[in-house]
């Protein structure tokens, strides 16, 4: 498993979208400040594997997901072998969770593989071997907790290996057996007293016992019912011939009562025949009542109209009296119309007075600002006459400033001109003083010269005489060597010549051979005269070069001379100038040129500066009179100005009031006008007010006269309307007389007594039927009793049956059926109680089987809850397992350390053998921060791949290292960097988490962690760039 | 012209306790005394100037001393990093060590790009030198490489070794002495027991024929064995200053001292070997404690491993070795071979169940039903389930 490529978003403090890939990386350091979130780039790479994230119980995950964001995204891509898969997970934070696998086809597309949770993690868990736990176990080297394992103390060493080699699973085992076993303990306890308390003595007999009972009971139960059968019939008879005798009796009753109601419809037969008699006069009493209510009403209505009629006459008297008040106002409009009249002229007028009221507050106005004009121009003359008089002051400063500068224009003038003479004299004062120092400087040079060219004359004298000894000296070695071979020679050939010989050279024979003459050495002869030539070689080259030197010298001996004659003469020229040009200034300056010595051109600039100085007051002091000049012409000005104004301004004033006053009388002969008609200060709105009462008074004369007419029309009508009434009312009375008279002759034709009698004979329509009714059931009633009677005495003759006789029979057949349904009930009883023995020997046979099973179950949990106890199998793990680790672990730092450390693991100590130091061992909490790195990496890489091979894991590609340090001593530091860059063997990927800046330096490869502010962001520094 | 070529130099190194700074510079003191002497125009430095990427102060400060040194005795100097060198921490430092004629090549380039340099000494005579640094196998292979096919990523590495030799090598000249500098590993050179080895596996070399074959001399770096590459240009490795392990017990160290002239292209140089004076030497003996008594006169100076054969452990022998000679830095016991008891030891990588059905072999004295494992395979998932949720 090699990752390849992550992308994050959402989670804890990686709120924006972080990418890292990984392809380039090989060994780099994962670094930032504590708290950026280094751990949590791993977290992601679970959390998109496993869908969890590590630290985090399964629960509160959601809350990884960054502030201010609803969901985490990861998106890893990650190499397997040859294959390419990518897992994206998003969590929201509601804990919704989305998940999809996907694997790259030879497309090169991603073909999806799962995309539920549980079925993604299961392929995810297939594909690397490993679960969650497993591989942060072994991808996420926990270094820095091995190193706090060897440095802890002894009792918490054994719960911290536990924790890191995860045998608390053991124990979680452990207690589970246990868990497991006391619940099977109670069921089997629970299963044997079931056994022994409620199915003892449960078998197969007692339920054949049953059965034969069941037999014996059905037998019975046919008997019973034949017999119920034969009291059934007998009890149907008796019950037809009780109810016949019952009945007999009953009609025997009612015919009795019917013969007591006779007389009693004799009554009512005579009630309905007089009713028939009163009810055609009827008819006659309703008329005449209803002519006396007609005659009444007439009355009443004649009363109605004389009340309105006296009504009307009242109102018309009153509004009569109204247009009396009405008419009498009326005549006061005539005067009201005159005064009217009046006050529209005066209206007219006021136009023109409100004009003139308006023209004199101007015309006021007006005035006042004219005499507050007038003031001011008064002042201004004031004030421009006393400027005049202080620039006049001024003035006369200014000239006395000017005439004290003591300034001469004459003098600068000539001092200007001869300015640029003065300057040329100095220059040329300077060059001849310069060429006469250079002159005497040459020629100091030139006498040297003329010394050395002496000397050196003396020298080439000498070398010539070197060179003529050295001559004579060659020579004589020369000579020297000649004789020197001439007289070896001839030693030599002395040799050869014996007497008696002939000579090898002449021939003749020799006599006695010459002397043996002394012979100087030849070869010393010959380096004499090598020598010698060198010596006379040299002397004569040293003549030459002292020659050649000596004509040079004398050479440019020659040439400085003339150069310095030139010099002199040109010297001269130049001091002639100067003596001419300086005449030429004294003559132009004449009397004003400077009586005592020194230098002509300097005091010309001296004096030049001198005037310049007197030169700048003056022309200030001019300059300022100007200016007081000016300002007193503008003075003056402004005085004149002021006056003409002034003027002006008196004329306009003295106009404006003629005008003013005229005005005024007008006004006051209009406002005496206006007086005169009314004290009213608006004599529009009285006009107003009187033409208002006018109309209202007009109105009220019209509405009067209108009132009183229609009163009048109202009190005619009611007259007419009360004649009319009493007259009918009159009418109606005597036709009601008249039928009153006709009814009493009928009702005593009929032969009743009164009107009332006849009233009281009446009767309605429905009580005549069911009088006529009631007497035609009594009479059918009475018939239909005697006929029944005659039937039910020939029907029973004299077999009667009473109560008693009945009641008996009955109870016969109650016994009988009751017999019959107990027989039924205990053989359903017997039934079910069979049914029941079967299933309880059936649960029987299950119960033993489950005993059986419970106790198998507990003899094993039993056994491996005492097995998996932490001071047995526990115990047993922990020293195999930690053991095989030390060993694993000793291999690799022998690698790591390049053979120098091993470790060995016995006394429940791990112990590290320094081979450098003779096998010396030191126990862990002994060792020193170098030893603890080496040995806790060697742990934690062999604890990862003990994990790997124990459940067969693939190849996991990538590593990372929580190096756990607080500080590194320089030492230290770099034996952990060499180690670690021994540990990217194989092109597998290294990522070291630290927050130790040197630490990180010594990768050239670094993914930096930065921290903002809330959130951090992830860079990776130091991929090499192709060259 | 005479050039030196001096390498890997290791500055700040820490071996079995030791930083050995002193004879760093009692070595550099004589080389730098020597290439004033001698009037060198031209150093070589084929890399590894440093230990780590992050040296400290010391080291840097003998180093400095040295390359300002040279440089103010009139000589030029060419200094390319090695695998050990930060890169980008070289190519920093030479913008100021320029301003003493002392070039540095830390990060691989092109001949554009400035790998390539013409140096010109007081008598105007011209130089070449074309300098290709230490380029790590992840500089140009990439680990997408890796994961395909290994071979073919060692085919890449030194394919790009020759584009890049091609390329630098393209600025020489015919009327120069042509130099080439690299930092690498060539194929059938030796190695000792310093490299660092994760480097020098023979899957990363480069191949001595990819050497250019116009150059005048080839100045090699990384192993740390003086010696010449058989090839043919005359191209050598220069080796360390001083012996750095004990592996290089006994073996001279020396620079290279090389006289040549501006002619036609590939002429070579006339190469001299010239021993680094000042370091210590690294003694590997075997001896008893009485024979080390008896000859430790002989033994007070340099850094010795010592191997004491014994015939049964002594506890005393370390501070017995150290008290004779406080210069020893590895004593090593040497006991006769025991023969450990084989315990019957399970195979590693166990899975659970297994070491549970070897405890209750061992605990009862007889094999476990298939129940008994059965249930403690369930029992083991099931708490090894609440793990993982």
């Amino acid at each position: 498993m090699r990752p390849v490529h992550l992308a994050v978003e959402g989670l804890a403090c990686f709120r924006e979208r972080q990418q890292i890939d990984f392809r380039l990386l090989e060994l780099f350091a994962i670094s930032g400040p504590t708290g950026a979130g280094k751990s949590t780039l791993l977290d992601a790479i679970i959390f998109a594997l496993y869908g969890e994230i590590p630290r985090v119980n399964f629960q509160s995950r959601t809350e990884m997901i960054s502030a201010a964001r609803d969901r985490v995204t990861v998106v890893l891509d990650f190499d397997v072998g040859a294959s390419r898969y990518r897992i994206t997970r998003v969590l929201r934070r509601n804990g919704v969770q989305m998940v999809r696998l996907e694997e790259r086809d030879a497309s090169g597309s991603f073909r999806s593989l799962a995309d539920q949770v549980r079925t993604a993690t299961d392929r995810v868990v297939q594909i690397l071997g490993l679960g969650a736990a497993a591989f942060m176990q072994a991808v996420v080297l926990p270094q820095g907790e091995f190193a706090r394992f060897l440095k802890a103390p002894p009792r918490d060493r054994r719960s911290m290996l536990r924790t890191l080699l995860r045998l608390d699973v053991y124990e979680r085992m452990r207690e589970q057996a246990q868990r497991l076993s006391a619940l099977e303990k109670v069921a089997v306890d629970s299963l044997r007293k079931l056994l022994t308390d409620e199915y003892a003595g449960l078998d197969e007999s007692a339920v054949a016992g049953l059965v034969a009972e069941q037999a014996e009971v059905v037998e019975s139960l046919a008997t019973l019912r034949q017999r119920r059968d034969v009291i059934q019939v007998a009890l149907a008879r008796a019950q037809s011939l009780h109810a016949k005798t019952r009945e007999l009796r009953q009609v025997e009753t009612r015919r009795v009562a019917l013969q007591k109601q006779a007389k009693q419809v004799k009554v009512e037969q005579a009630r309905i025949e007089a009713a028939a008699r009163a009810a055609p006069l009827l008819p006659l009493l309703d008329e005449a009542a209803r002519a006396f209510g007609a005659a009444k009403t007439a009355t009443h209505a004649a009363e109605e109209a004389k009340a309105r009629k006296d009504v009307a006459q009242q109102e018309w008297q009153a509004k009569a009296g109204a247009l009396e008040a009405a008419e009498r106002a009326g005549k006061t409009i005539q005067m009201l119309r005159v005064q009217v009249g009046r006050l529209h002229q005066v209206i007219g007028r006021l136009p023109e007075q409100e004009q003139l009221a308006a023209t004199l507050d101007r015309q006021t106005q007006e005035a006042a600002a004219l005499k507050d004009q007038r003031t001011a121009l008064a002042a201004a003359v004031e004030s421009a006459l006393a400027a005049q008089a202080k620039q006049e002051g001024a003035v006369h400063a200014a000239r006395q400033a000017a005439a004290a500068s003591g300034y001469d224009p004459e003098l600068d003038e000539l001092l200007q001109t001869e300015r640029d003479r003065a300057v040329e004299l100095g220059a040329a004062r300077r060059a001849a003083a310069e060429r006469r120092a250079e002159l005497a400087r040459k020629l100091e040079a030139a006498t040297e010269h003329a010394r050395e060219v002496a000397l050196l004359k003396k020298r080439v004298e000498s070398a010539r005489r070197t060179a003529a000894k050295a001559k004579r000296g060659f020579e004589a070695a020369e000579e020297a060597l000649h004789l020197a071979v001439s007289l070896n020679e001839a030693n030599h050939l002395r040799e050869k010549l014996l007497p008696g010989q002939r000579c090898p050279v002449c021939e003749q024979l020799v006599d006695t051979p010459p002397a043996i003459q002394l012979a100087p050495e030849v070869e010393a002869a010959r380096a004499a005269y090598r020598a010698a030539r060198d010596k006379r070689a040299d002397a004569e080259a040293l003549a030459r070069r002292s020659e050649a030197a000596l004509t040079g010298e004398e050479a440019q001996l020659l040439a400085a001379r003339q150069g310095l004659s030139e010099l002199e003469a040109r010297c001269a020229e130049i001091e002639a100038g100067v003596a001419a040009a300086e005449a030429a200034i004294f003559q132009t300056l004449d009397a004003r040129a400077p009586q005592g010595g020194g230098v002509i051109e300097a005091w010309i600039e001296r004096r030049i500066a001198a005037l310049a100085k007197s030169r700048k007051v003056n022309a200030d002091a001019q300059a300022q009179q100007a200016a007081a000049e000016g300002a007193r012409e503008k003075a003056m000005a402004a005085e004149t100005t002021a006056r003409e104004r002034l003027g002006e301004k008196k004329t306009l004033l003295m106009r404006l009031e003629k005008e003013r006053r005229a005005g005024l009388r007008r006004l006051q002969a209009l406002q005496a006008a206006v007086r005169a008609v009314t004290r009213s200060a608006d004599p529009a709105a009285e006009a107003g007010a009187l033409e208002e009462q006018i109309r209202q008074i007009e109105a009220n004369l019209k509405a009067a006269a209108e009132a009183a007419a229609s009163a009048r029309n109202r009190l005619a009508t009611a007259e007419e309307a009360q004649r009319l009434t009493a007259e009918s009312a009159l009418t109606a009375l005597e036709a009601a007389l008249k039928r009153a008279q006709s009814r009493d002759q009928e009702i005593e034709r009929a032969g009743f007594e009164n009107e009332a009698a006849i009233r009281k004979a009446l009767l309605d329509k429905a009580t005549v039927n069911r009088l006529e009714e009631q007497v035609q059931r009594h009479l059918q009633d009475a018939h239909a009793a005697d006929a029944r009677l005659a039937e039910l005495g020939a029907e029973l003759g004299d077999e009667r049956v009473s109560d008693q006789q009945l009641a008996a029979v009955e109870k016969l057949a109650v016994n009988a059926t009751a017999e019959v349904e107990t027989a039924l009930g205990r053989e359903k009883r017997l039934e079910e109680q069979i049914r029941r023995a079967r299933e309880r020997l059936e649960r029987l046979q299950e119960l033993r089987e489950e005993l059986r099973r419970e106790e198998a179950a507990l003899h094993v949990h039993e056994l491996l809850a005492a097995d998996l106890r932490n001071d047995r199998f526990q115990a047993y793990l922990l020293q195999e397992v930690f053991t095989e680790l030390v060993r694993g672990a000793s291999a690799r730092l022998l690698t790591l350390t390049e053979e120098r450390y091993s470790l060995r693991f016995n006394d429940d100590a791990i112990r590290v053998v320094d081979h450098d130091n003779a096998d010396e061992t030191r126990i862990s909490d002994t060792l020193s921060g170098g030893e603890t790195f080496l040995t806790s990496l060697a742990l934690a890489l062999e604890l990862s791949d003990q994990v790997q091979r124990a459940v067969g894991a693939v190849n996991l590609d990538s590593l990372f290292i929580d190096e756990g340090f607080g500080t590194l001593d320089p030492d230290t530091l770099s034996l952990v960097s060499e180690t670690l860059q021994n540990l990217r063997i194989g092109g597998r990927m290294v990522g070291v988490i630290t927050h130790i800046p040197e630490l990180r330096d010594e990768f050239a490869q670094q993914v930096i962690v930065i921290k903002h502010q809330g959130y951090s962001t992830v860079e990776v520094r130091g991929l090499a760039e192709p060259a | 012209m005479r050039i030196v070529h001096t390498s890997d130099w290791h500055a700040g190194r820490r071996w079995k306790g030791l930083q050995r700074l002193d004879e760093l510079e009692a070595v550099l003191e004589h080389l730098a005394a020597f290439v004033e002497r001698e009037s060198i125009d031209l150093v070589l430095h084929s890399g590894d100037v440093f230990e780590s990427r992050n040296p400290p102060a010391e080291a840097e400060q003998l180093v400095n001393r040295f390359l300002v040194r040279v440089g103010r005795a009139g000589a030029h100097m060419l200094v390319i990093a090695g695998n050990h060198d930060d890169p980008a921490r070289l190519d920093a430092r030479s913008l100021l060590t320029e301003l003493v004629n002392v070039k540095i090549v830390g990060r691989p380039r092109s001949a554009a790009r400035g790998g390539s340099f013409v140096v010109e000494t007081h008598r105007g005579e011209k130089a070449v030198v074309a300098a290709l640094p230490f380029a790590s196998p992840g500089a140009w292979v990439s680990a997408l490489d890796l994961a395909g096919d290994e071979e073919a990523a060692r085919r890449k590495y030194a394919r790009m070794f020759e584009l890049a030799v091609r390329d630098l090598s393209g600025a020489f000249r015919r009327d120069a002495v042509n130099l080439f500098m690299a930092h690498t590993h060539l194929e059938g050179a030796l190695f000792g027991e310093s490299e660092r080895r994760v480097h020098i596996a023979e899957d990363w070399a480069a191949s001595p024929q990819a050497l250019p074959s116009a150059a005048s001399y080839v100045a090699l770096g990384h192993l740390h064995k003086p010696q010449q590459v058989d090839v043919g240009v005359p191209a050598y490795y220069a080796g360390s200053l001083i012996q750095l392990d004990f592996g290089e017990a006994g073996e001279e160290k020396t620079f290279n001292v090389i006289t040549a002239s501006p002619g036609r292209l590939g002429k070579p140089g006339m190469v001299e070997k010239v021993p680094y004076e000042g370091g210590l030497p690294l003694i590997d003996l075997r001896a008893s404690l009485a024979e080390l008594e008896a000859a430790a006169d002989r033994y007070r100076k340099g850094w010795i491993r010592v191997t004491v054969p014994l015939t049964k452990a002594d506890p005393d022998l370390n501070r017995k070795v150290r008290d004779l000679l406080p210069n020893v830095l590895v004593v090593r016991a040497e006991l006769p071979e025991v023969e450990e008891p084989a315990e019957s030891r399970l195979e590693t990588g166990l899975p659970p169940v297994g070491h549970y059905a070897a405890y209750h072999f061992r605990e009862h004295a007889q094999a476990a039903d298939l129940a008994v494992l059965d249930t403690f395979q369930d029992l083991y998932d099931q708490a090894s389930g609440e793990d993982q949720l």
